[in-house]
């Protein structure tokens, strides 16, 4: 308690830190909501600033973007259809049909209390367990479970977003094939790159998501409007009640821990974390059938995890000196820039520095919840836009967001051909966010695959030899079966109905 | 017999199927090139895409089978009713809605050869006209305020790099920006 106090009063007692602390607030926000201008990009700019800043504000900074650039990103998913980044994708599944219902100002609602929240716990427990959940979660987590745990979230993709699971599971199997386009992760063997140089990188996750969602929107809505069968959604600023919250207080308990383990884990972080948790929603709802129609708990379950992931991931990257992605091996150039060293002496050595940092990110995910609530009320007025206007908008943002993030205008046509083919696809019932999350979890599931079938010897059965990954697969398959049953149940009793 | 033949070659969802298969077929044929035993993983790279395959190879069986028995076809047919509310008349397809697809098509090439700067303006008048904008103001004032406001953003405020064109193309673009900036 004392050192957070130590933490709190060093950022906010001095004119400058607060200016940095809400600069990073609104930047993280701003970059966030942007597509292909992430936090990313924002952190890249700032780096080289940093050697010029105090140690304490330079990471204090890089804490508050972090966390608020995870939340910027809900904000365009759900109004516009156009996930600012990555981990914000789950959440345009129900938060935009949110939106079309007329609840935009509930989902965001949902999204920034459920952020602040997660982001909250998160930190609260970053600063009481660094050091032993650090050892566990590494020690424990190693390809065969990583694998597994990929395995166990794919299991339930297939129902969401399609009301045929054979189009589910053909949505799906699409996503994981176009996660193959490029070089294999064993030996960067080509595959399915027909010489192209442009596929042998692979086909960009950014690209394909916004041309998936924000693109087919446009044309899907186009089409309504030319036939006059087009609804301008309804602009309500109807705040979740506090009954409302109540009843999702299981996912986000559900969800803060998914998000919090997924943090901790090395390599995969937020995105997976928003991913599992949408996935887990499903499976444990005795509705899944409405996950894609504008269901709340889809806005709360990958909000709430994807800002957990965030405190989470500071764990290995402190205790441990392993970052979990690009924002957090940043962090480590910006303690390396004031000559320090993360990894187990951290803690020691800086402990004042640690204390801001987490000090911070607990401030700025409480922040986020001040500021939403503001901003729920006000940015869903942004619907009142004609469709007319907003359509060349989203077209021309969507572009420059593909554009920008590799500099290359084969992204953009990637996103065009993504934005039709996904037209086309959700005419037929198939499922856009299985496609999305094939190819997310596809690309993460495959390097674990491959390093956990060396170490297991190329023997698939290894899987069930330890508890946790045997517990996955067991729970995975049977996930499958229970579908499966679910659906020639179904069949049975319509023709018994219509005998 | 012939009835039955007739609606099946008629069916969507049975052509669905097909084209599955297909795709299928094909993404296992082109994964033969890679389909040996790497030296340290001797399931080979192509191992995890044959599983996909496989995944796909029966999933689109099963659309089929299910489409051509009875029972589910009165599930699929209750399922795609209520679905997607677009409607599904494609012989209303006229030449604007096709323009919607293809117009951004020609801006993205237009950009690649010619730069973001000098082909956006007209893309912007054109697709706004498209989507049913025909008051002249309208169509100027936002088509070109927004054309400003996102040089000023993406130009002036975050240097955020865009296509810049080829050739002669790119001179001027290049001219244009330090004008800008």
């Amino acid at each position: 308690m004392q050192d957070f106090l130590t933490g709190t009063t060093l950022i906010f007692t001095s004119g400058t830190g607060i200016a940095i602390f809400i600069g990073g607030l609104l930047g993280g926000l701003v970059f966030g909501a942007i597509p292909g201008l992430n936090v990313l990009t924002l952190a890249a700019v700032l780096l080289p600033f940093t050697a010029w800043m105090p140690a304490e504000y330079a990471i204090m900074l890089y804490g508050v973007i972090y966390v608020s650039g995870v939340y910027g990103g809900a904000i365009t998913a759900i109004l516009f259809n156009i996930p600012g980044s990555v981990e914000n994708a789950p959440t345009a599944f129900d938060g935009y049909p949110m939106t079309r219902n007329g609840e935009a100002s509930k989902a965001i609602g949902y999204a920034v209390t459920c952020s602040a929240i997660g982001g909250t716990l998160s930190a609260m427990l970053m600063m009481i367990a660094t050091e032993p959940i650090a050892e566990f979660a590494v020690s424990t987590f190693g390809p065969i479970e990583i694998a597994a745990l990929i395995f166990f979230g794919l299991t339930v993709v297939a129902g969401v977003g399609s009301k045929s699971l054979a189009k589910g599971w053909l949505s799906l199997c699409l996503g994981l094939l176009i996660g193959t386009v490029g070089h294999d992760p064993a030996a960067g063997v080509p595959r399915f790159t027909f010489g192209v140089l442009y596929l042998s990188g692979g086909i960009g996750f950014i690209p394909m998501i916004l041309g998936l969602f924000a693109v087919s929107e446009v044309l899907l809505q186009g089409q309504r409007m030319l036939r006059g069968t087009y609804e301008k959604p309804k602009v309500s600023v109807d705040f979740p009640t506090l009954s409302e919250f109540w009843s999702m207080r299981w996912a986000v308990v559900r969800s803060t821990i998914i998000g919090w383990f997924s943090g901790i884990l090395p390599g995969v972080g937020a995105t997976l974390a928003a991913f599992l948790s949408y996935n887990e929603a499903v499976r444990w709802s005795k509705t899944p059938e409405k996950f894609g129609t504008g269901f709340p708990e889809g806005v709360v379950a990958p909000e709430t995890a994807n800002n957990a992931a965030t405190g989470a991931a500071m764990i290995p990257l402190l205790a441990l000196g392993l970052p979990g992605g690009a924002l957090t091996a940043m962090m480590i150039a910006v303690f390396n820039v004031h000559d320090m060293e993360v990894g187990p002496l951290i803690m020691v050595e800086a402990r004042e520095l640690v204390w801001i940092l987490f000090a911070s990110m607990f401030w700025a995910s409480l922040a986020i919840l001040l500021l939403g609530v503001v901003e729920s009320k006000g940015i869903v007025h942004l619907l009142r836009i004609p469709f007319t206007l907003l359509a060349p908008g989203i077209l021309v943002f969507s572009t420059i967001g593909a554009y920008a993030i590799r500099g290359n205008i084969y992204d953009v046509y990637t996103m065009f051909i993504a934005g039709i083919a996904g037209y086309f696809l959700r005419r037929s019932d198939y499922s856009v966010p299985a496609i999305v999350m094939g190819v997310i979890l596809g690309q993460l599931g495959e390097n674990s695959l491959v390093q956990a079938m060396t170490m297991m010897d190329n023997n698939l059965l290894q899987f069930f030899s330890t508890p946790i990954s045997g517990t996955l697969c067991t729970v995975g398959l049977l996930t499958v079966a229970w579908s499966i049953f679910q659906r020639v149940r179904s069949s049975r009793s319509n023709k018994t109905r219509q005998i | 017999m012939q009835d039955r033949k007739r609606s099946l070659l008629g069916d969507t969802v049975f052509w669905e199927a097909v084209a599955w298969l297909v795709l299928a077929a094909l993404a296992f044929w082109f994964s033969r090139p890679f389909d040996k035993p790497l030296p340290h993983f001797s399931p080979g790279a192509a191992f995890w895409p044959k599983i996909i395959i496989g995944g796909m190879f029966i999933s689109a069986f099963i659309l089929l089978v299910g489409r051509l028995s009875s029972q589910n076809r009165a599930v699929s047919e209750e399922t795609v009713a209520h679905l997607e509310d677009v409607p599904d008349d494609l012989p209303g397809l006229n030449w604007r809605l096709i323009a919607m697809f293809v117009l951004p098509l020609i801006w993205v090439y237009g950009m690649h050869q010619m730069g973001f700067l000098l082909v956006t303006p007209f893309f912007l008048i054109a697709y706004t006209w498209l989507m049913g904008v025909t008051r002249i103001r309208t169509l100027l004032g936002f088509s070109l305020g927004f054309y400003a406001a996102l040089v000023l953003v993406f130009y002036k405020l975050i240097f955020t790099p865009l296509p810049m064109g080829a050739g002669y193309f790119h001179t001027i673009n290049g001219e244009l920006l330090a004008l800008l900036q």
